[in-house]
């Protein structure tokens, strides 16, 4: 262990004494630690446990709405369109929360591009830094590194800000949002599109709208709850795109190369902040159980609808 | 022989046949029927007005043909009359269903031959349990519960409408006869039309169809009304219970064609039950769905695109080439759909296989992750009790 960790170790105890020499504390802190909880670190900011917060909200209302046609030959199929309020009304629910996903994809653009003046960079230093949301090299090592891991044949690989999981759901939503996107755009606008499409093609972006959807609803409330929440080191829930927080110790368990990167350029206290209120976090995790309830029911129900229900 | 002759010994109310049936005679009940100008010995014949009781030459009970000689032929070819003949007790006879002195016009609301009234009399042998329902061994049953809530029932009976069909409209008064012979009036070639008597501008729409036989030459049966309207249970079809039977209705011949359009929007949306979508008849047409290479049909190619604007107001040629009926079952017919499908079926095999096996693999360093976990907090923990005690990690003594 280097200096500089057992250092920021301590840090983790007692932030005011160590971290932050410069800032004027009470040094009486230190004594009363229940009173004072440990600072966390800033993973999310609050753009981020917003988009997150809408992409959940629209998400789950595109699954119901969606897989009360897709499956219609079930009875729940019909009860749940009847508790939307009719097959119009769920289709009018529907094409509101893909306005919020589309929503939330120009927010996010916008918050990148803001992101970029503000901090400065340029587009290279985003795409290209250590910190990019692109898949690279170090990724496919990690990669291979990984199962390696789960094979027994070595270490945990030390993973960045982002690892290759956390990549790959990022572009799978994004790939979702534009497959299913223009695909729907297609069945909301059939008039227009075959203006210059042939008919057919609107069977077969119903096709593609369904299956993909199948494969995002299939994905999200299986492996992303998995890999995210429901792993045994995390189980139930990682609170972290909600609350935005770490606690420091996750941070350097969990992305040790972003921890000793901000170690070493010794930026970490400017991520570091008192943790979200009781309450908020009481009233996250009542929003995120909710999430991955209905999730899992519609899980369920697609099980039932595909393999037993199946016509 | 004067009426009067007759009342001398039927006035009297002891009067009772060696049987013990009541003999008695109300004049009045002849007085106000249709028979109210013949005697009584026109109906009750063979009587002997030199005899001292001019009745006891009648050999045969009353024969209402010697009047009504035309009706009379009609009813003993009937199932009625045949039954009759063979001397079946459970055969009707004509004042079974018209009674006897008091026998009132079918246009008379007291008659039991009055349009509302006609139900009744045939329940009486036809309702579920009694003597014509227990022989009965067609397919049709609740028939008069049926028709009540039919929409001739409930028009005849709720509304009073007096043109609405009743029994007799259908299957005659006097010439009923079972549905499989010809000469029926609800045999299969005859029902357009009987139906047609009343709803002719539909028999001339559907003499047109497909489904005629003047058009369609086949071996395979060509449906007629009742097959998709029902015999007696007839649904309004503004009900959404018709609307959304047609499918299923239309399906019973047309089976792949309708297993496919409940792949497509359509089909899902009436699934869910709401009729507001495109259903058989919405684009087909009802009673004259045509085939599609007849110019005349509502999806030849001149009538297609006003078929689809009917609810998809701007739709255009091209709009009009979506495939109500695909399924991506069939790659011969529809390549395009089969190999979308397959080739989506193929990415979620692919993905789920790779990122549950990813998972799977995952799980017991997970789980050793946890556990080591759990081992350095419990440590962390010990380390922290000794010295953090006296300041507040163990509960105060007395503190509530």
């Amino acid at each position: 262990m280097s200096a500089t960790d057992t250092e920021l170790l301590q840090a983790v105890d007692s932030p005011a004494q160590t971290l932050a020499p410069g800032r004027a504390i009470a040094p009486a802190r230190t004594d009363v630690r229940v009173a004072a909880p440990a600072r966390e670190f800033v993973r999310f900011t609050r753009l981020y446990r917003t988009l997150h917060a809408c992409m959940i909200i629209s998400f789950i209302t595109l699954a119901l709405t969606g897989m009360s046609l897709k499956f219609s030959y079930t009875g729940w199929a019909a009860k749940l369109s009847h508790l939307l309020g009719g097959f119009e009304t769920a289709g009018y629910v529907h094409r509101f929360a893909a306005l919020i996903m589309f929503g939330t994809v120009v927010a996010h653009i916008t918050g990148l591009i803001k992101q970029k003046r503000h901090g400065g960079s340029t587009w290279k230093a985003i795409l290209l830094g250590p910190n990019t949301m692109l898949p690279t090299k170090r990724d496919w090592h990690d990669f291979v590194g990984t199962v390696k891991w789960f094979l027994g044949r070595g270490p945990r690989p030390e993973y960045g800000r982002w690892t290759y999981w956390e990549k790959f759901d990022y572009f799978a939503v994004f790939w979702g949002i534009i497959v299913i996107g223009s695909t729907g755009l297609t069945l909301w606008f059939p008039v227009f599109f075959t203006r210059f499409l042939p008919g057919p093609f609107i069977n077969v972006a119903t096709i593609i709208h369904s299956d993909e959807a199948l494969l995002a609803t299939g994905f999200i409330f299986t492996v992303h709850f998995f890999n995210t929440h429901l792993r045994p080191e995390k189980f139930p829930m990682d609170t972290v795109i909600f609350t935005g927080h770490m606690p420091v110790a996750e941070l350097k368990r969990d992305k040790p190369r972003e921890y000793a990167s901000l170690v070493a350029s010794g930026e970490l206290e400017q991520h570091l902040e008192e943790p979200q209120p009781e309450i908020v976090v009481k009233a996250i995790r009542m929003f995120a159980w909710t999430a991955l309830a209905i999730g899992f029911s519609v899980v369920v129900w697609i099980v039932y609808a595909m393999v037993f229900a199946y016509r | 022989m004067a009426d009067a002759d007759c009342m001398r010994c039927h006035a009297n109310g002891q009067l009772k046949a060696a049987d013990g049936r009541p003999m008695q005679v109300n004049l009045t009940e002849v007085a106000g029927s249709r028979h109210v100008k013949v005697a009584c010995s026109q109906c009750h014949s063979e009587v002997n007005a030199s005899r001292v009781r001019p009745c006891e030459t009648i050999t045969k009970k009353v024969d209402c043909t010697a009047c009504h000689e035309e009706i009379g032929q009609q009813y003993q070819r009937s199932t009625h009359g045949l039954l009759h003949a063979k001397g079946d007790s459970n055969a009707p006879f004509c004042k079974d269903c018209h009674g006897t002195h008091h026998v009132l016009g079918k246009h008379d609301p007291d008659s039991r031959t009055f349009p509302t009234n006609v139900p009744d009399v045939c329940a009486r042998c036809h309702r579920e349990g009694q003597k014509a329902a227990l022989r009965y061994t067609g397919s049709e049953h609740e028939i008069i519960g049926r028709y009540n809530e039919s929409i001739h029932g409930k028009g005849l009976l709720k509304s009073g409408l007096t043109v609405t069909a009743t029994c007799t409209s259908c299957h005659t008064a006097h010439r009923e006869q079972p549905a499989s012979n010809p000469e029926s009036t609800v045999n299969k070639t005859n029902v357009p039309d009987t139906c047609g008597s009343c709803h002719h501008g539909i028999q001339e729409q559907f003499m047109q169809s497909v489904h005629s036989p003047t058009q369609t030459r086949t071996d395979k049966p060509l449906p007629t009304c009742n097959d998709c309207h029902t015999a007696h249970s007839i649904n309004r079809t503004d009900r959404d219970q018709f609307k959304l039977g047609i499918m299923s209705t239309c399906g019973r011949c047309h089976e792949k064609i309708a297993e496919s359009y409940f792949e497509t929007y359509h089909g899902k949306v009436s699934r869910l039950g709401y009729t507001k979508t495109a259903k058989c008849y919405d684009c087909h047409g009802a009673h004259d769905v045509r085939r599609i290479s007849d110019p005349q049909s509502r999806l030849s190619r001149t009538n297609v695109v006003s078929t689809c604007r009917k609810c998809h107001a701007d739709a255009t040629r091209r709009f009009a080439g979506y495939l109500t009926h695909a399924t991506h079952h069939d790659p011969q017919k529809y390549p395009w759909l089969y190999w979308t499908f397959w080739g989506m079926t193929g990415l979620l095999v692919g993905t789920f296989t790779f990122s549950g096996l990813h998972t799977l693999l995952w799980l017991p360093r997970a789980f050793q992750m946890r556990r080591e976990l759990r081992e350095a907090e419990a440590k962390e923990a010990a380390e922290d009790e000794g010295p953090a005690s006296p300041s507040g990690a163990s509960p105060p003594e007395g503190g509530r």
